[in-house]
Protein backbone atom coordinates (compact mmCIF):
# COMPACT_ATOMS: atom_id res chain seq x y z
CA UNK A 1 0.00 0.00 0.00
CA UNK A 2 2.76 2.43 1.06
CA UNK A 3 4.77 1.38 -1.96
CA UNK A 4 1.82 2.06 -4.28
CA UNK A 5 1.36 5.52 -2.76
CA UNK A 6 5.00 6.53 -3.23
CA UNK A 7 4.84 5.27 -6.82
CA UNK A 8 1.84 7.47 -7.58
CA UNK A 9 3.55 10.46 -5.91
CA UNK A 10 6.55 9.94 -8.19
CA UNK A 11 4.17 9.85 -11.18
CA UNK A 12 2.49 13.10 -10.18
CA UNK A 13 5.86 14.73 -9.37
CA UNK A 14 7.24 13.93 -12.82
CA UNK A 15 4.13 15.35 -14.51
CA UNK A 16 4.40 18.58 -12.49
CA UNK A 17 8.11 18.87 -13.32
CA UNK A 18 7.50 18.50 -17.06
CA UNK A 19 4.63 20.98 -16.87
CA UNK A 20 6.76 23.54 -14.95
CA UNK A 21 9.66 23.12 -17.34
CA UNK A 22 7.56 23.65 -20.46
CA UNK A 23 5.62 26.63 -19.11
CA UNK A 24 8.40 28.39 -17.18
CA UNK A 25 11.63 27.61 -19.06
CA UNK A 26 10.37 27.60 -22.63
CA UNK A 27 7.92 29.66 -24.63
CA UNK A 28 6.56 26.74 -26.68
CA UNK A 29 3.02 27.25 -25.46
CA UNK A 30 1.50 30.69 -24.68
CA UNK A 31 0.23 30.99 -21.07
CA UNK A 32 -3.28 31.71 -22.35
CA UNK A 33 -3.49 28.04 -23.45
CA UNK A 34 -1.48 26.39 -20.69
CA UNK A 35 -0.60 28.62 -17.72
CA UNK A 36 2.34 27.81 -15.48
CA UNK A 37 2.03 26.58 -11.89
CA UNK A 38 2.96 30.10 -10.79
CA UNK A 39 0.07 31.60 -12.77
CA UNK A 40 -2.27 29.18 -11.06
CA UNK A 41 -0.95 30.03 -7.61
CA UNK A 42 -1.55 33.68 -8.44
CA UNK A 43 -5.08 32.87 -9.60
CA UNK A 44 -5.81 31.17 -6.25
CA UNK A 45 -4.56 34.30 -4.48
CA UNK A 46 -6.75 36.56 -6.59
CA UNK A 47 -9.85 34.46 -5.99
CA UNK A 48 -9.15 33.93 -2.28
CA UNK A 49 -12.26 35.81 -1.16
CA UNK A 50 -14.65 33.76 -3.28
CA UNK A 51 -13.22 30.29 -3.32
CA UNK A 52 -14.07 29.18 0.23
CA UNK A 53 -17.78 29.84 -0.02
CA UNK A 54 -17.88 28.69 -3.64
CA UNK A 55 -16.30 25.35 -2.73
CA UNK A 56 -18.76 24.88 0.14
CA UNK A 57 -21.73 25.64 -2.12
CA UNK A 58 -20.60 23.23 -4.83
CA UNK A 59 -19.89 20.58 -2.23
CA UNK A 60 -23.37 21.06 -0.75
CA UNK A 61 -25.10 20.85 -4.16
CA UNK A 62 -23.14 17.80 -5.27
CA UNK A 63 -23.35 15.86 -2.03
CA UNK A 64 -27.07 16.47 -1.50
CA UNK A 65 -27.81 15.65 -5.15
CA UNK A 66 -25.64 12.53 -4.95
CA UNK A 67 -27.24 11.45 -1.68
CA UNK A 68 -30.79 11.93 -2.92
CA UNK A 69 -29.97 10.25 -6.23
CA UNK A 70 -28.37 7.30 -4.42
CA UNK A 71 -31.42 6.69 -2.26
CA UNK A 72 -33.98 7.23 -5.05
CA UNK A 73 -31.99 5.18 -7.60
CA UNK A 74 -31.38 2.19 -5.33
CA UNK A 75 -34.95 2.45 -4.07
CA UNK A 76 -36.34 2.36 -7.61
CA UNK A 77 -34.13 -0.61 -8.52
CA UNK A 78 -35.27 -2.52 -5.44
CA UNK A 79 -38.93 -1.73 -6.13
CA UNK A 80 -38.64 -2.88 -9.74
CA UNK A 81 -37.23 -6.19 -8.55
CA UNK A 82 -39.70 -6.49 -5.67
CA UNK A 83 -42.93 -5.84 -7.53
CA UNK A 84 -43.72 -7.08 -11.01
CA UNK A 85 -46.59 -4.56 -11.18
CA UNK A 86 -44.22 -1.69 -10.44
CA UNK A 87 -41.77 -2.94 -13.04
CA UNK A 88 -44.49 -3.22 -15.69
CA UNK A 89 -45.80 0.26 -14.88
CA UNK A 90 -42.53 2.15 -14.49
CA UNK A 91 -40.02 0.06 -16.48
CA UNK A 92 -41.04 1.19 -20.00
CA UNK A 93 -41.30 4.80 -18.83
CA UNK A 94 -37.76 4.62 -17.47
CA UNK A 95 -36.49 2.92 -20.62
CA UNK A 96 -38.01 5.75 -22.61
CA UNK A 97 -36.56 8.59 -20.54
CA UNK A 98 -33.17 7.10 -19.66
CA UNK A 99 -31.43 7.79 -22.98
CA UNK A 100 -32.30 11.50 -22.74
CA UNK A 101 -29.09 13.25 -21.63
CA UNK A 102 -29.64 14.94 -18.30
CA UNK A 103 -27.83 18.02 -19.60
CA UNK A 104 -30.52 18.44 -22.24
CA UNK A 105 -33.00 19.01 -19.43
CA UNK A 106 -31.20 22.08 -18.09
CA UNK A 107 -33.35 24.63 -19.99
CA UNK A 108 -36.52 22.80 -18.93
CA UNK A 109 -35.38 22.73 -15.32
CA UNK A 110 -34.75 26.48 -15.43
CA UNK A 111 -38.24 26.95 -16.83
CA UNK A 112 -39.94 24.68 -14.31
CA UNK A 113 -38.01 25.31 -11.12
CA UNK A 114 -36.45 28.70 -11.76
CA UNK A 115 -32.94 29.66 -10.80
CA UNK A 116 -31.94 28.44 -7.40
CA UNK A 117 -30.27 25.66 -5.48
CA UNK A 118 -33.05 23.09 -5.74
CA UNK A 119 -33.14 22.69 -9.52
CA UNK A 120 -29.38 22.14 -9.42
CA UNK A 121 -29.61 19.54 -6.67
CA UNK A 122 -32.45 17.86 -8.56
CA UNK A 123 -30.39 17.72 -11.74
CA UNK A 124 -27.51 15.97 -9.95
CA UNK A 125 -29.98 13.63 -8.21
CA UNK A 126 -31.65 12.76 -11.51
CA UNK A 127 -28.37 11.85 -13.18
CA UNK A 128 -27.22 9.74 -10.22
CA UNK A 129 -30.53 7.91 -9.81
CA UNK A 130 -30.68 7.06 -13.52
CA UNK A 131 -27.35 5.25 -13.21
CA UNK A 132 -28.17 3.50 -9.95
CA UNK A 133 -31.73 2.45 -10.76
CA UNK A 134 -30.57 0.32 -13.68
CA UNK A 135 -27.48 -1.00 -11.89
CA UNK A 136 -29.44 -2.02 -8.79
CA UNK A 137 -32.03 -3.88 -10.83
CA UNK A 138 -29.32 -5.69 -12.81
CA UNK A 139 -27.39 -6.58 -9.65
CA UNK A 140 -30.51 -8.18 -8.19
CA UNK A 141 -31.05 -10.19 -11.35
CA UNK A 142 -27.59 -11.73 -10.81
CA UNK A 143 -28.51 -12.94 -7.33
CA UNK A 144 -28.18 -16.77 -7.31
CA UNK A 145 -31.63 -18.38 -6.99
CA UNK A 146 -30.29 -20.81 -4.38
CA UNK A 147 -29.93 -17.98 -1.82
CA UNK A 148 -33.55 -16.93 -2.26
CA UNK A 149 -34.74 -20.53 -2.09
CA UNK A 150 -32.65 -21.26 0.99
CA UNK A 151 -33.95 -18.15 2.77
CA UNK A 152 -37.54 -18.91 1.89
CA UNK A 153 -37.13 -22.54 2.97
CA UNK A 154 -35.72 -21.39 6.33
CA UNK A 155 -38.90 -19.41 6.95
CA UNK A 156 -38.26 -15.92 5.55
CA UNK A 157 -41.05 -14.06 3.74
CA UNK A 158 -40.50 -11.82 0.69
CA UNK A 159 -39.87 -8.65 2.67
CA UNK A 160 -37.40 -10.39 4.96
CA UNK A 161 -35.60 -11.90 1.98
CA UNK A 162 -35.14 -8.41 0.53
CA UNK A 163 -33.83 -7.06 3.80
CA UNK A 164 -31.57 -9.97 4.75
CA UNK A 165 -30.47 -11.44 1.41
CA UNK A 166 -30.97 -9.06 -1.53
CA UNK A 167 -29.56 -5.89 0.04
CA UNK A 168 -26.41 -7.41 1.55
CA UNK A 169 -25.79 -9.39 -1.65
CA UNK A 170 -26.08 -6.49 -4.11
CA UNK A 171 -23.96 -3.98 -2.20
CA UNK A 172 -20.52 -5.15 -3.40
CA UNK A 173 -21.93 -5.38 -6.93
CA UNK A 174 -23.10 -1.76 -6.74
CA UNK A 175 -19.83 -0.23 -5.61
CA UNK A 176 -18.60 0.26 -9.18
CA UNK A 177 -21.81 2.03 -10.16
CA UNK A 178 -21.76 4.17 -7.01
CA UNK A 179 -18.23 5.33 -7.81
CA UNK A 180 -19.17 6.10 -11.41
CA UNK A 181 -22.22 8.02 -10.20
CA UNK A 182 -20.12 9.96 -7.67
CA UNK A 183 -17.69 11.01 -10.39
CA UNK A 184 -20.58 11.92 -12.70
CA UNK A 185 -22.23 14.01 -10.01
CA UNK A 186 -19.32 16.51 -10.11
CA UNK A 187 -19.80 16.93 -13.83
CA UNK A 188 -23.52 17.33 -13.28
CA UNK A 189 -22.80 19.98 -10.66
CA UNK A 190 -20.67 21.99 -13.08
CA UNK A 191 -23.40 21.80 -15.72
CA UNK A 192 -26.04 22.67 -13.15
CA UNK A 193 -24.12 25.73 -12.02
CA UNK A 194 -23.98 26.94 -15.60
CA UNK A 195 -27.75 27.26 -15.15
CA UNK A 196 -27.05 30.42 -13.29
CA UNK A 197 -26.93 30.47 -9.54
CA UNK A 198 -24.31 33.06 -8.66
CA UNK A 199 -22.50 30.88 -6.16
CA UNK A 200 -20.35 27.83 -6.43
CA UNK A 201 -17.25 26.74 -8.31
CA UNK A 202 -18.98 26.22 -11.66
CA UNK A 203 -20.26 29.79 -11.62
CA UNK A 204 -16.77 31.08 -10.80
CA UNK A 205 -15.45 29.08 -13.72
CA UNK A 206 -17.77 30.98 -16.05
CA UNK A 207 -16.58 34.27 -14.59
CA UNK A 208 -12.95 33.29 -15.23
CA UNK A 209 -13.89 32.22 -18.74
CA UNK A 210 -15.42 35.64 -19.44
CA UNK A 211 -12.13 37.29 -18.48
CA UNK A 212 -10.23 34.71 -20.54
CA UNK A 213 -8.33 33.78 -17.38
CA UNK A 214 -7.13 30.26 -18.20
CA UNK A 215 -5.18 30.04 -14.95
CA UNK A 216 -8.37 30.74 -12.99
CA UNK A 217 -10.29 28.05 -14.85
CA UNK A 218 -7.55 25.48 -14.28
CA UNK A 219 -7.30 26.48 -10.62
CA UNK A 220 -10.98 25.61 -10.18
CA UNK A 221 -10.60 22.39 -12.18
CA UNK A 222 -7.96 21.31 -9.66
CA UNK A 223 -10.34 21.97 -6.78
CA UNK A 224 -12.98 19.81 -8.48
CA UNK A 225 -10.39 17.03 -8.94
CA UNK A 226 -9.40 17.16 -5.31
CA UNK A 227 -13.04 17.05 -4.17
CA UNK A 228 -13.82 14.14 -6.52
CA UNK A 229 -10.80 12.17 -5.31
CA UNK A 230 -11.76 12.82 -1.69
CA UNK A 231 -15.35 11.60 -2.24
CA UNK A 232 -14.06 8.51 -4.06
CA UNK A 233 -11.75 7.75 -1.14
CA UNK A 234 -14.63 8.03 1.32
CA UNK A 235 -16.68 5.59 -0.77
CA UNK A 236 -13.77 3.14 -0.93
CA UNK A 237 -13.33 3.31 2.84
CA UNK A 238 -17.00 2.47 3.31
CA UNK A 239 -16.68 -0.28 0.71
CA UNK A 240 -13.89 -2.12 2.52
CA UNK A 241 -15.92 -1.98 5.72
CA UNK A 242 -19.08 -3.37 4.12
CA UNK A 243 -17.66 -5.92 1.71
CA UNK A 244 -15.16 -7.66 3.96
CA UNK A 245 -17.05 -10.93 3.42
CA UNK A 246 -16.32 -11.16 -0.31
CA UNK A 247 -13.24 -12.73 -1.86
CA UNK A 248 -12.85 -9.91 -4.35
CA UNK A 249 -11.45 -7.28 -2.00
CA UNK A 250 -8.17 -9.17 -1.99
CA UNK A 251 -7.74 -9.82 -5.69
CA UNK A 252 -4.42 -8.72 -7.11
CA UNK A 253 -3.51 -9.94 -10.56
CA UNK A 254 0.16 -9.84 -9.79
CA UNK A 255 -0.45 -12.55 -7.23
CA UNK A 256 -3.00 -14.52 -9.26
CA UNK A 257 -1.23 -14.71 -12.60
CA UNK B 1 -45.26 -40.19 7.37
CA UNK B 2 -44.76 -38.68 3.95
CA UNK B 3 -46.93 -40.02 1.15
CA UNK B 4 -46.21 -39.33 -2.47
CA UNK B 5 -49.15 -40.28 -4.66
CA UNK B 6 -49.17 -40.48 -8.45
CA UNK B 7 -46.83 -37.55 -8.68
CA UNK B 8 -46.06 -36.22 -12.18
CA UNK B 9 -44.17 -33.17 -13.28
CA UNK B 10 -44.14 -31.64 -16.76
CA UNK B 11 -43.27 -28.26 -18.14
CA UNK B 12 -44.08 -26.51 -21.38
CA UNK B 13 -41.24 -26.42 -23.87
CA UNK B 14 -42.65 -24.37 -26.71
CA UNK B 15 -45.79 -26.10 -27.93
CA UNK B 16 -44.87 -29.49 -26.51
CA UNK B 17 -45.03 -30.68 -22.96
CA UNK B 18 -41.82 -32.09 -21.59
CA UNK B 19 -42.48 -34.75 -18.97
CA UNK B 20 -39.82 -34.95 -16.25
CA UNK B 21 -41.35 -37.83 -14.27
CA UNK B 22 -44.71 -39.52 -14.21
CA UNK B 23 -46.94 -41.38 -11.72
CA UNK B 24 -44.43 -41.86 -8.95
CA UNK B 25 -45.85 -43.19 -5.68
CA UNK B 26 -44.02 -44.09 -2.49
CA UNK B 27 -44.23 -43.63 1.25
CA UNK B 28 -41.44 -42.50 3.54
CA UNK B 29 -41.97 -43.48 7.18
CA UNK B 30 -41.20 -41.33 10.19
CA UNK B 31 -37.53 -41.35 11.18
CA UNK B 32 -36.64 -43.26 8.05
CA UNK B 33 -33.52 -42.59 6.01
CA UNK B 34 -34.73 -42.86 2.42
CA UNK B 35 -32.25 -42.61 -0.45
CA UNK B 36 -33.00 -42.03 -4.12
CA UNK B 37 -30.43 -42.80 -6.80
CA UNK B 38 -30.77 -42.37 -10.53
CA UNK B 39 -28.93 -41.17 -13.61
CA UNK B 40 -28.59 -37.45 -14.13
CA UNK B 41 -31.60 -35.96 -15.85
CA UNK B 42 -34.01 -38.56 -14.47
CA UNK B 43 -35.80 -35.86 -12.49
CA UNK B 44 -34.72 -36.77 -8.95
CA UNK B 45 -33.79 -33.18 -8.11
CA UNK B 46 -37.11 -31.93 -9.48
CA UNK B 47 -38.90 -34.58 -7.41
CA UNK B 48 -37.21 -33.20 -4.30
CA UNK B 49 -38.11 -29.62 -5.24
CA UNK B 50 -41.76 -30.66 -5.59
CA UNK B 51 -41.65 -32.31 -2.16
CA UNK B 52 -40.02 -29.17 -0.73
CA UNK B 53 -42.83 -27.08 -2.24
CA UNK B 54 -40.73 -25.03 -4.68
CA UNK B 55 -42.53 -26.55 -7.67
CA UNK B 56 -46.17 -27.49 -8.08
CA UNK B 57 -46.74 -31.01 -9.46
CA UNK B 58 -48.71 -31.43 -12.68
CA UNK B 59 -50.70 -34.28 -11.17
CA UNK B 60 -50.76 -36.14 -7.88
CA UNK B 61 -50.05 -34.90 -4.41
CA UNK B 62 -47.57 -34.91 -1.56
CA UNK B 63 -49.14 -35.60 1.82
CA UNK B 64 -47.69 -35.25 5.26
CA UNK B 65 -49.64 -37.39 7.77
CA UNK B 66 -52.67 -37.30 5.47
CA UNK B 67 -52.57 -33.54 4.85
CA UNK B 68 -51.52 -32.11 1.49
CA UNK B 69 -48.46 -29.89 1.66
CA UNK B 70 -48.94 -26.24 0.86
CA UNK B 71 -45.92 -24.33 -0.40
CA UNK B 72 -42.50 -24.08 1.16
CA UNK B 73 -42.08 -24.70 4.87
CA UNK B 74 -39.15 -24.84 7.28
CA UNK B 75 -40.63 -28.16 8.44
CA UNK B 76 -39.41 -29.66 5.16
CA UNK B 77 -35.88 -28.33 5.15
CA UNK B 78 -33.74 -28.68 2.05
CA UNK B 79 -29.95 -28.90 1.80
CA UNK B 80 -28.88 -27.96 -1.70
CA UNK B 81 -26.03 -29.35 -3.74
CA UNK B 82 -24.78 -25.82 -4.38
CA UNK B 83 -23.15 -23.74 -1.72
CA UNK B 84 -26.17 -21.99 -0.18
CA UNK B 85 -24.49 -20.62 2.95
CA UNK B 86 -24.85 -16.82 3.04
CA UNK B 87 -21.32 -15.45 2.60
CA UNK B 88 -22.18 -12.13 4.26
CA UNK B 89 -23.11 -13.78 7.57
CA UNK B 90 -20.77 -15.49 10.03
CA UNK B 91 -21.15 -19.20 10.88
CA UNK B 92 -23.16 -18.30 13.96
CA UNK B 93 -25.39 -15.83 12.11
CA UNK B 94 -26.01 -18.33 9.32
CA UNK B 95 -27.15 -20.97 11.79
CA UNK B 96 -29.29 -18.44 13.62
CA UNK B 97 -30.91 -17.17 10.38
CA UNK B 98 -33.97 -19.45 10.29
CA UNK B 99 -34.74 -18.93 13.99
CA UNK B 100 -34.34 -15.16 13.64
CA UNK B 101 -36.62 -14.74 10.63
CA UNK B 102 -39.22 -16.94 12.31
CA UNK B 103 -38.98 -14.62 15.35
CA UNK B 104 -38.10 -17.36 17.81
CA UNK B 105 -37.31 -15.96 21.27
CA UNK B 106 -33.71 -15.04 22.01
CA UNK B 107 -33.25 -17.68 24.75
CA UNK B 108 -34.24 -20.57 22.52
CA UNK B 109 -32.27 -19.06 19.66
CA UNK B 110 -29.04 -18.92 21.63
CA UNK B 111 -29.55 -22.41 23.00
CA UNK B 112 -30.32 -23.95 19.58
CA UNK B 113 -27.42 -22.21 17.87
CA UNK B 114 -24.99 -23.45 20.50
CA UNK B 115 -26.31 -27.00 20.29
CA UNK B 116 -26.17 -26.97 16.50
CA UNK B 117 -22.61 -25.71 16.40
CA UNK B 118 -21.58 -28.50 18.74
CA UNK B 119 -23.55 -31.03 16.72
CA UNK B 120 -21.86 -30.15 13.42
CA UNK B 121 -18.47 -29.93 15.13
CA UNK B 122 -17.64 -26.32 14.34
CA UNK B 123 -16.99 -25.11 17.86
CA UNK B 124 -14.44 -22.29 17.78
CA UNK B 125 -15.54 -21.20 14.30
CA UNK B 126 -18.67 -19.30 15.40
CA UNK B 127 -17.34 -15.91 14.29
CA UNK B 128 -15.69 -17.13 11.08
CA UNK B 129 -17.05 -16.13 7.67
CA UNK B 130 -17.81 -18.70 4.96
CA UNK B 131 -14.91 -17.57 2.75
CA UNK B 132 -12.55 -18.61 5.54
CA UNK B 133 -13.96 -22.17 5.63
CA UNK B 134 -13.31 -25.23 3.46
CA UNK B 135 -16.04 -26.72 1.26
CA UNK B 136 -16.73 -29.49 3.78
CA UNK B 137 -17.04 -27.02 6.65
CA UNK B 138 -19.44 -24.86 4.63
CA UNK B 139 -21.59 -27.93 4.01
CA UNK B 140 -21.67 -28.50 7.77
CA UNK B 141 -22.83 -24.91 8.28
CA UNK B 142 -25.53 -25.54 5.68
CA UNK B 143 -26.65 -28.64 7.56
CA UNK B 144 -26.49 -26.87 10.92
CA UNK B 145 -28.55 -23.99 9.56
CA UNK B 146 -31.49 -26.23 8.66
CA UNK B 147 -31.14 -28.34 11.81
CA UNK B 148 -31.39 -25.24 14.02
CA UNK B 149 -34.96 -24.84 12.78
CA UNK B 150 -35.69 -28.39 14.04
CA UNK B 151 -37.52 -29.49 10.87
CA UNK B 152 -39.50 -32.72 10.71
CA UNK B 153 -38.21 -33.75 7.31
CA UNK B 154 -34.74 -33.25 5.89
CA UNK B 155 -34.51 -33.13 2.09
CA UNK B 156 -30.97 -33.49 0.81
CA UNK B 157 -30.20 -32.90 -2.86
CA UNK B 158 -26.79 -34.49 -3.55
CA UNK B 159 -25.38 -32.47 -0.68
CA UNK B 160 -21.93 -34.06 -0.78
CA UNK B 161 -21.72 -34.25 -4.57
CA UNK B 162 -19.02 -31.62 -4.96
CA UNK B 163 -16.77 -32.76 -2.10
CA UNK B 164 -13.63 -34.91 -2.21
CA UNK B 165 -13.86 -38.58 -1.18
CA UNK B 166 -12.36 -38.16 2.28
CA UNK B 167 -14.45 -35.14 3.28
CA UNK B 168 -17.50 -36.92 1.90
CA UNK B 169 -16.89 -39.98 4.09
CA UNK B 170 -16.40 -37.79 7.16
CA UNK B 171 -19.64 -35.98 6.49
CA UNK B 172 -21.51 -39.24 5.89
CA UNK B 173 -20.47 -40.42 9.35
CA UNK B 174 -21.36 -37.03 10.83
CA UNK B 175 -24.77 -37.12 9.13
CA UNK B 176 -25.55 -40.62 10.47
CA UNK B 177 -24.47 -39.47 13.93
CA UNK B 178 -26.72 -36.42 13.76
CA UNK B 179 -29.60 -38.44 12.33
CA UNK B 180 -29.32 -41.01 15.11
CA UNK B 181 -29.50 -38.28 17.75
CA UNK B 182 -32.24 -36.17 16.21
CA UNK B 183 -34.20 -38.96 14.46
CA UNK B 184 -35.53 -37.02 11.54
CA UNK B 185 -37.14 -38.29 8.38
CA UNK B 186 -34.56 -37.93 5.63
CA UNK B 187 -34.90 -38.09 1.85
CA UNK B 188 -31.40 -38.17 0.44
CA UNK B 189 -30.65 -37.88 -3.26
CA UNK B 190 -27.33 -39.05 -4.64
CA UNK B 191 -25.77 -40.73 -7.65
CA UNK B 192 -23.26 -42.51 -5.47
CA UNK B 193 -24.56 -46.07 -4.96
CA UNK B 194 -22.20 -46.78 -2.07
CA UNK B 195 -23.30 -43.61 -0.29
CA UNK B 196 -26.97 -44.54 -0.66
CA UNK B 197 -26.39 -48.05 0.70
CA UNK B 198 -24.24 -46.84 3.57
CA UNK B 199 -26.73 -44.22 4.72
CA UNK B 200 -30.19 -45.49 3.80
CA UNK B 201 -32.81 -47.72 5.32
CA UNK B 202 -34.25 -48.08 1.84
CA UNK B 203 -32.86 -47.12 -1.54
CA UNK B 204 -35.02 -46.20 -4.52
CA UNK B 205 -33.67 -46.38 -8.06
CA UNK B 206 -35.36 -43.84 -10.27
CA UNK B 207 -35.44 -44.54 -13.98
CA UNK B 208 -35.50 -41.98 -16.75
CA UNK B 209 -39.03 -41.20 -17.94
CA UNK B 210 -38.16 -41.94 -21.58
CA UNK B 211 -37.26 -45.47 -20.49
CA UNK B 212 -40.45 -46.13 -18.59
CA UNK B 213 -39.71 -44.03 -15.52
CA UNK B 214 -39.91 -46.97 -13.11
CA UNK B 215 -39.28 -46.33 -9.43
CA UNK B 216 -37.89 -49.46 -7.73
CA UNK B 217 -37.40 -49.56 -3.99
CA UNK B 218 -34.84 -51.82 -2.29
CA UNK B 219 -34.59 -52.59 1.39
CA UNK B 220 -31.15 -52.19 2.97
CA UNK B 221 -30.68 -54.99 5.54
CA UNK B 222 -27.61 -53.71 7.43
CA UNK B 223 -27.95 -53.12 11.16
CA UNK B 224 -27.24 -49.82 12.85
CA UNK B 225 -25.10 -48.25 14.15
CA UNK B 226 -23.11 -48.50 10.95
CA UNK B 227 -19.42 -47.70 10.78
CA UNK B 228 -17.06 -47.30 7.87
CA UNK B 229 -16.07 -50.99 8.18
CA UNK B 230 -19.47 -51.83 6.72
CA UNK B 231 -18.22 -50.66 3.32
CA UNK B 232 -15.70 -53.57 3.38
CA UNK B 233 -18.40 -56.14 4.20
CA UNK B 234 -18.90 -58.84 1.55
CA UNK B 235 -22.66 -58.59 1.71
CA UNK B 236 -22.45 -54.82 1.35
CA UNK B 237 -20.20 -55.22 -1.69
CA UNK B 238 -22.60 -57.76 -3.13
CA UNK B 239 -25.57 -55.49 -2.70
CA UNK B 240 -23.66 -52.56 -4.09
CA UNK B 241 -22.87 -54.61 -7.19
CA UNK B 242 -26.54 -55.50 -7.60
CA UNK B 243 -27.61 -51.90 -7.29
CA UNK B 244 -24.94 -50.79 -9.73
CA UNK B 245 -26.35 -53.36 -12.16
CA UNK B 246 -29.79 -51.92 -11.62
CA UNK B 247 -28.36 -48.44 -12.16
CA UNK B 248 -26.53 -49.67 -15.28
CA UNK B 249 -29.71 -50.99 -16.84
CA UNK B 250 -31.00 -47.48 -16.58
CA UNK B 251 -27.78 -46.06 -18.03
CA UNK B 252 -27.76 -48.56 -20.92
CA UNK B 253 -31.35 -47.77 -21.71
CA UNK B 254 -30.49 -44.10 -21.74
CA UNK B 255 -27.69 -44.58 -24.20
CA UNK B 256 -28.51 -44.12 -27.85
CA UNK B 257 -26.02 -46.84 -28.70
CA UNK B 258 -25.96 -49.50 -25.96
CA UNK B 259 -22.83 -51.10 -27.39
CA UNK B 260 -20.85 -48.08 -26.19
CA UNK B 261 -21.24 -49.24 -22.61
CA UNK B 262 -18.36 -51.49 -21.71
CA UNK B 263 -19.06 -54.78 -19.92
CA UNK B 264 -18.36 -54.77 -16.21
Amino acid sequence: MKKGLSKSLIGIGIAVLIWSFITLATDWIPPIFVPSPLNIARAYWEMRNNLGIATLMSLAITLSGFGIGLIVGIGLGLLMAYSKNFLDAVGPLMEFTRPVPVFALIPLFMLWFGIGLWPQILLVALGVSAILGVETYEAIRNLPLVYIRAASNLGADKKTIFRTVVIPYIFPHLIGAIRVAAAASWGLDVAAEFMGVQVGLGYNMIVQQIYLNTAGILAIVFIYSALAIALDQVIRRIETKLTFWTERSKISFEKVC
Amino acid sequence: MLQIENLSFAYDAGKEKYIVFQNISFTVFDNEFFCIIGPSGCGKSTLLKVIAGFETPSTGKVQEDGKSINGVSYERAIVFQEDAVFPWLSVEENIEYGLKVRKVSLDIRNKNVKECINLIGLKGFEKAYPRQLSGGMRKRVDLGRVLANDPRILLMDEPFGSLDALTKENLQIKLIEIWEISKKTVIFITHDVEEALFLGDRVAVMHHIQRGGAFKIFHVPFKRPRGLFLKEDIEFQHMRRNLVEEFRIVEVQNCSNPAEVLPL
